[in-house]
């Protein structure tokens, strides 16, 4: 039987959830200083992630509004809501960038080292602007099917890992060799905001696809980043079991190398081309979201149509993503210290508090009100 | 008040003239009608001799005396044919389009049409175009009746509805939309409903025409949304599905709506297969589908880009066999394809004896001797070999139309980029999948649940 | 009007598609310079001096053979390996095409110095294989070593890694190291890297040419047993025969393997190992660390010179396995030890083993580990369990003596 499947299944937001986690964060290296131990880091920030999905959607369902840009009016006013709900514009946009940067370096580097990287980035951008002019409907169902097809890639890859046989465990020990003090801050610095603390994305647009956040959706957030810090978790520990923390630390891409590490039968070998599709799809969904949380917000600011505003700010965004950083060390290197502790702490974790407080205490003084009417 | 059918009845012959032109096969037949005079019409090309001799000259003969006048005569003598009383002659003339017989007696100011049929006509044979091994071995044939016969005669149920429109501008050659009242969606039969009715008067003839009006027109369309059957078991399986069905006359084939991206892989034959033959099957058609689509991509890709991907071994044969050639990869393979395609589509427009001989030969002769010459390299060859008959693996005829038309952007991609293009390539055409819509249904349907 | 107006949007597209794409990484394989294997010496004029084989690619198809030689030799003096990459392309018309690398030959004098200023590049560069093998080579032997065929294989290269392959399948011996074990032995604490050694015997200019492959006794040929040792990063011996397979099951790398022990003057038995597994620790006692190996593998009987030694009972093996496991205990102990006194380097492991049991321990010695490991006393226990004896059971031996019919 044929279905008309319009509207939002619990399962969508799981299969976006996910696959916008792994986006970039299956491509670099993640927690690289923290050597052996990584995985470790990034198993704990995934249960720190659920909490973050948890607070983000209930600062939605608390103040009934539909995105965070009407949640900032309603804590902040008119027009302090709006100065931050265009800070987190340009935000979305920032990062959504330095995403397509990361994997336009990933093309130049891995796969056409000669092909400018303008070029493969704008080629990314164009697919993006067809996806994204496809209505948010149909790219949330095409990101289901790309849910189907990453899954069942990273099931191959698990399997041809194994069967390469070429894995040491020990390479794992000792497990917190050095206590769990020199892994706090880079856990805290590092993973948590990248990829967990970026869910803040959802919060631009969730409540327009799930007008209540029901009970359902809730728990398929919640799985779905404890699936995809599964995955981060798994694909960590493959990247080091393969050839260690030594390797993994100077690798710019540990899964890609982890995956030409396969060779079976001498006619399976160098598959990193399958792997960069699945990276392709998440990143691909990543940037989607990004672009669409950002895209959301100018709309309703300036209340023009969602298709007249795609091409000039994807555009844009790819321009940024150009000139967003010198060189891939410089880009790392921002990545890794200076986004997270100016840009990511404050935006994905103050503002929301802050939001929640105000929030709270004009409820509360309503109340006192209402009370003291009476 | 329209205009009677004559003012006196000597003026008739001109009457005659000026309606149905001097066209050979119209006959008139003046009679005598209980000795009254009186016109037998039709034309001859429409109504067969000995069908027009039993049911109408025969109980002529015998009843017209006794007969007092037009209707007496036809409820006993010609109580089991469709009949009509008409009193314009445009519409008498529409009627002897539609294989009837007029008679018009003197003093009377309606004629009596009634339908008697017989000219030659197909008998129902099998499928040609999608034969079957275990499925009914019954085809369409170019009768709506019979084609709606041919459904009944399974479907044997009240909820088996049709509706006729008339598409063509002459207002005779008609269409029906056939549904399974108790099955199908009320939107979607609306839908099909409004589309079929916006075109009566467009001059639609054809069933090619047909599919071109009744598909989606805004966007261009890669991939059909319109399923063509000549089977009778695939229409019946989509009817109980909650789909319709509409013919046309004069074409040997109904056309299911809505179709999706699915039911390509479908096979009627499937329903005849144990589950697990029949999900290798489709897993198998996936497969060809993808490699009809990709696989020369993927070769420019892998050849022009990443041969790091090929195993040594391989890797050294290819730059064995490729060495030596005069032209670039991409440019030899678009030969080869291009050679491929002309020799299909020749082959099709062949005679029948010659056909086969031509295309064993032409394959034969072009490839081999190209190979021989050092033209093009034996590994483009096979690819191409490959891809063509991959492109044969789907029931449906026109599906594979849409994919031999992609695989050439998709070749033209991978030239400038690389696997990497392939890859943008395939995210684009399943955006471009999935935001297609078959009456409202999405062309791609991936199994969602709904909240 | 309109779908033209489409068609040309998509064509000008198309075009502007393919003059700014460029078009930069086409390759066409026809025009191709497969290069298999690399080898690196210390140079005259320039720092290094690079040997590079590659393929001749029409001699593998049906057609185009034009029955001249398989593989061919050219080499280049550069500072650096891109140099004389560059330097390729000068003097050959086509494009060097790196991906299918598979083997590194590196001069024994440049490992003995440490220098490995020619091996970043290999690291870095996308289009090297993981599975690049690493093997160290006599200085003087570099240009023979690619060029001198192994029967049934007409590429030098591919010669010495199916010769690898075999040994470390069927007899326990040199493996291939790949340039990612080699980087990670060199820059993780623990252990020292070893690579396989490549020696030619009787080099001659014969087997330098495609007739050799028409001779039926060859004189000339690879000799892959010796396995080169390193202290830190630099190479200081090496070991030969049954001391370097000996390593390798040390190393728990070996599958296969066959052991001999004589039961009388002169004559022996050998077991062939299978499933071997071996264990290794460290334990500080006070404050000397001793090693402790434990082995265990499935032994099927190869061959018995002995008569009346072996009549297929139980207790026969039982004997067997005593012996056997008294051998092989000896001969493990004395190459650990043999490894201790003169190369002074952990080349086993034991450091590794230490850092998972006993981490603070092992940061606390991490640095002068080989040391530590010099002066270690070793505990060796080996039980072998000898299951079963071929499609024979007593050797006809017993029977020349003491026939029964």
């Amino acid at each position: 039987m044929i279905r008309k499947m319009d509207g939002y299944s619990p399962l969508q937001i799981f299969i976006v959830i996910f696959l916008f986690l792994e986006g970039t964060a299956i491509l670099i290296n993640l927690a690289p200083d923290l050597g052996r131990d990584a995985w470790i880091a990034t198993l704990f920030c995934t249960f720190i992630g659920m909490f973050l999905i948890w607070w983000f959607f209930f600062l939605l369902r608390n103040t009934n509004q539909r995105h965070i840009y009407a949640v900032l009016q309603q804590g902040l006013g008119k027009i302090g809501g709006s100065i931050v709900g265009v800070v987190y514009i340009t935000y979305f946009i920032y990062i959504c960038a330095r995403d397509m940067r990361d994997f336009s370096e990933l093309i130049t580097n891995a796969v056409l080292p000669s092909i400018p990287l303008e070029w493969t980035t704008l080629c990314f951008t164009v697919t993006v602007i067809y996806v994204l002019r496809c209505g948010v409907q149909n790219f949330v169902n095409l990101f289901v099917l790309f849910g189907y097809v990453f899954a069942a890639i990273f099931v191959v890859f698990l399997v041809l890992v194994i069967a390469d046989g070429e894995l040491d465990f020990h390479n794992l020990l000792p497990i917190m060799g050095d206590g769990i003090g020199p892994m706090l801050p880079s856990t805290f610095t590092q993973v948590l905001e990248f990829p967990f603390g970026e869910l803040i994305a959802f919060t631009a647009f969730a409540g327009m696809l799930y007008p209540n956040l029901s009970g359902k959706v809730m728990r398929a957030s919640l799985l779905s980043v404890l699936a995809a810090g599964m995955v981060l978790t798994v694909t960590i520990i493959v990247e080091l079991v393969t050839f260690g923390p030594s390797i993994r630390e100077r690798a710019m891409f540990p899964l890609v190398s982890a995956s030409r590490n396969i060779s079976i039968g001498n006619f399976i070998e160098r598959i990193e081309m399958i792997v960069i599709f699945a990276i392709l799809l998440a990143a691909i969904v990543k940037v989607c979201i990004f672009a669409y949380a950002a895209l959301q917000g100018v709309v309703w600011y300036t209340g023009k149509s969602y298709n007249s505003l795609i091409i000039p700010y994807v555009l844009l965004t790819a321009e940024i993503s150009y000139y967003v950083s010198n060189n891939m060390s410089d880009h790392i290197m921002v990545g890794l210290s200076f986004v997270p502790i100016y840009i990511h702490i404050p935006l994905q974790f103050a503002v929301p508090a802050i939001l929640l407080v105000f929030i709270k205490m004009r409820s509360r003084w309503r109340k006192r009100d209402d009370q003291t009417a009476v | 008040m329209t205009k009677p059918l004559y003012e006196t009845w000597d003026e008739l012959e001109e009457t005659f003239e000026l309606t149905f032109g001097k066209t050979t096969d119209f006959v008139k037949v003046p009679v005598l009608f209980n000795g009254r005079k009186c016109w037998i019409l039709y034309y001859s090309s429409l109504v067969g001799s000995s069908e027009l001799s039993s049911l109408l000259m025969l109980p002529f003969n015998l009843h017209a005396a006794k007969s007092e006048n037009v209707e007496q005569f036809r409820a006993t003598a010609l109580a089991s044919l469709n009949y009509m009383y008409i009193n314009d002659w445009i519409v008498i003339a529409r009627q002897l389009n539609k294989n009837s017989v007029c008679i018009l007696a003197e003093g009377e100011q309606e004629a009596l049409t009634v339908e008697i049929g017989g000219y030659a006509e197909r008998s129902i044979s099998e499928p040609v175009i999608q034969p079957s091994i275990y499925g009914p071995k019954i085809a369409f044939t170019e009768s709506i009746v019979t084609n709606i016969s041919i459904l009944r005669r399974v479907l044997r149920t009240k909820s088996l509805q049709m509706e006729s429109f008339d598409t063509s501008s002459d207002m005779v050659t008609g269409t029906v939309l056939v549904y399974l009242e108790d099955v199908i969606e009320p939107d979607l039969l609306n839908e099909a409903k409004r589309r079929i009715q916006s075109l009566e008067g467009k001059k639609v003839t054809t069933s090619t025409h047909l599919m071109k009006e009744l598909r989606d027109d805004k966007k261009t369309n890669f991939f059909p949304t319109l399923m063509v059957t000549e089977r009778q078991d695939a229409c019946i399986a989509q009817l109980m599905e909650g789909r319709a069905v509409v013919f046309i006359d004069g074409s040997p084939s109904g056309i299911i709506l809505p179709a999706v991206f699915q039911d390509f892989f479908r096979s009627s034959e499937d329903a005849y297969l144990p589950r697990p033959m029949m999900i290798f099957l489709r897993v198998l058609r996936y497969c060809a589908f993808f490699i009809a689509l990709l696989l020369p991509g993927i070769y420019i890709g892998v050849i022009n880009y990443n041969y790091e991907i090929i195993p040594i071994n391989l890797a050294i044969e290819i730059a064995g066999l490729r060495s030596n050639l005069p032209f670039p990869s991409v440019i030899e393979l678009l030969l080869v394809e291009a050679a491929f395609e002309i020799m299909r589509e020749g082959s099709i427009r062949m005679p029948k004896i010659v056909g086969n001989a031509l295309t064993v030969v032409g394959a034969l002769v072009i490839g081999d001797a190209a190979v021989q010459a050092g033209i093009v390299s034996i590994v483009v060859i096979i690819v191409v070999a490959f891809t063509g008959l991959s492109s044969y693996a789907f029931p449906y005829y026109n599906f594979a139309f849409s994919v031999r038309l992609l695989r050439f952007i998709f070749i033209g991609v991978a030239s400038m980029l690389g696997i990497y293009g392939v890859f943008l390539g395939c995210i684009i055409l399943f955006a471009y999948l999935v935001s297609q819509r078959s009456y409202g249904y999405p062309y791609l349907q991936l199994n969602a649940k709904r909240s | 009007m309109y779908p033209f107006k489409k068609m040309m949007a998509g064509l000008l597209s198309l075009t502007l598609v393919a003059l700014l794409g460029g078009c930069g990484d086409r390759v066409e394989p026809g025009h191709l310079l497969v290069v298999t294997a690399v080898g690196v010496t210390k140079g005259d004029k320039g720092k290094y001096h690079f040997y590079f084989e590659g393929i001749n690619p029409s001699e593998f198809t049906e057609t185009k053979r034009q029955s001249i030689s398989n593989s061919f030799l050219f080499d280049n003096e550069a500072d650096a390996l891109s140099g004389a990459i560059s330097a390729i392309s000068q003097e050959i018309p086509l494009k060097p095409e790196f991906s299918h690398m598979q083997l590194m030959a590196v001069d024994r004098e440049l490992l003995q110095n440490g220098d490995y200023g020619y091996l970043d590049f290999m690291d870095r560069f996308d289009q090297i294989r993981n599975n690049l093998t690493l093997v160290a080579v006599n200085g003087k032997d570099l240009r023979h070593v690619f060029s001198t065929t192994s029967p049934g294989l007409t590429i030098p290269s591919f010669g010495i890694l199916m010769q690898l392959n075999e040994l470390h399948e069927k007899v326990g011996g040199n493996y291939p190291t790949t340039l990612l074990r080699f980087m990670k032995s060199l820059t993780e604490t623990g252990s020292n890297p070893v690579l396989p050694l490549v020696q030619i015997k009787n080099p001659s200019e014969k087997a330098e040419t495609m007739d050799y492959a028409k001779e039926l006794n060859k004189q000339t040929s690879m000799d892959l047993h010796s396995i080169a040792v390193f202290r830190e990063e630099k190479m200081v011996g090496e070991l030969k025969d049954l001391e370097a397979r000996n390593v390798i099951v040390l190393q728990n790398q070996a599958k296969n393997t066959i052991y001999n022990y004589s039961c009388s003057p002169n004559k022996y038995i050998s077991i062939a190992l299978q499933y071997i597994a071996v264990k290794k620790k460290v334990v500080y006692q006070t404050d000397k660390p001793i090693l402790k190996v434990y082995m265990h593998a499935t032994g099927t009987i190869n061959s018995i010179q002995c008569a009346n030694y072996f009549t297929g009972k139980s207790k026969d093996y039982i004997r067997i396995n005593k012996e056997l496991d008294k051998t092989i205990e000896k001969e493990l102990a004395s190459t650990i030890d043999k490894v201790q006194k003169k190369y002074k380097s952990d080349i086993f492991g034991f450091g590794e083993k230490l850092r998972m049991s006993d981490y603070k321990k092992f940061k606390e010695v991490k640095d002068r580990w080989d040391d530590e490991f010099a002066g270690a006393a070793v505990e060796v226990v080996v039980h072998v369990n000898v299951q079963r004896s071929g499609i024979r059971g007593e050797p006809f031996m017993n029977r020349i003596k003491n026939k029964k019919y």
